[in-house]
């Protein structure tokens, strides 16, 4: 645990760095950004208003698992973390990934199938990255579901070493 | 649990006390109390082989099996 305590330290740091950008993104960055965009073009203004929509909530959803991740970093400088209370905050984090993965990828659907049936739109390029960024969330969202998988096994044999006198 | 664990017998024999039996093998009373109440479901060979060295017996002699 002693090698251990400068990166935990360091990464308390860096997640509170990050919840306070989310934040600055939240109420001011994003609102702004795309109320601009929506005025500088009126007939995609739905479009705009739905990327808001969109970014708020992916915002959100990163904000509840840094949240989470701070109460398991606390259960590891502990020697908690291998006890059912830490499942419970990754069940939070995984529904939160969740969460933020089907609403990109509903969006994504959707502005694809726009595009394609807008002919002066059509392009192949934002549905690539869009396809491209819900591959990537799909498998980041899967291996998280494996992560917690392992620390409940990890959780299992912890107790179980428990008894042994 | 069917398996017994008969400190109580050999520390009667050699008539040592529980907290003396406890500190010279280096567990926790409590720890000793769970191995003669018959709730420990595992035991180190590590203990087993401090147990028989400060009883000077073989685990056969604290440990038992009962059918139940």
């Amino acid at each position: 645990m002693t090698r251990t305590a400068p990166v935990l330290i360091l990464l308390k740091v860096f997640l509170v760095a990050l919840f306070a950008f989310l934040l600055v993104l939240q109420v001011m960055s994003l609102p702004g950004m795309f109320s601009y965009r929506a005025e500088q073009a009126p007939e995609l203004a739905h479009i705009a208003w739905l990327m808001l929509a969109l970014s708020e909530l992916e915002v959100l959803c990163l904000q509840v698992v840094v949240v989470c991740t701070w109460r398991l970093l606390s259960l590891v400088r502990g020697d908690q973390i291998f006890s059912p209370v830490s499942l419970a905050w990754v069940d939070v984090i995984v529904w939160a990934f969740a969460v933020g993965w089907a609403a990109l990828a509903g969006v994504a659907a959707y502005l694809t199938a726009y595009i394609y049936f807008t002919p002066e739109l059509r392009d192949p390029g934002v549905p690539l990255t869009l396809f491209g960024l819900v591959l990537v969330g799909a498998v980041f969202v899967l291996l998280v579901v494996i992560l917690r998988t392992l620390l409940r096994q990890a959780t299992v044999l912890r107790s179980d070493l428990d008894e042994v006198i | 649990m069917p398996i017994i664990v008969r400190i109580d017998v050999e520390l009667a024999k050699r008539k040592m006390s529980v907290g003396e039996f406890a500190e010279r093998v280096g567990l926790t009373p409590a720890n000793i109390a769970v191995l003669k109440n018959g709730r420990a479901k595992a035991v180190r060979f590590s203990t087993l082989d401090a147990m028989c060295r400060i009883l000077d017996c073989q685990p056969g002699d604290l440990l038992e099996w009962v059918d139940e």
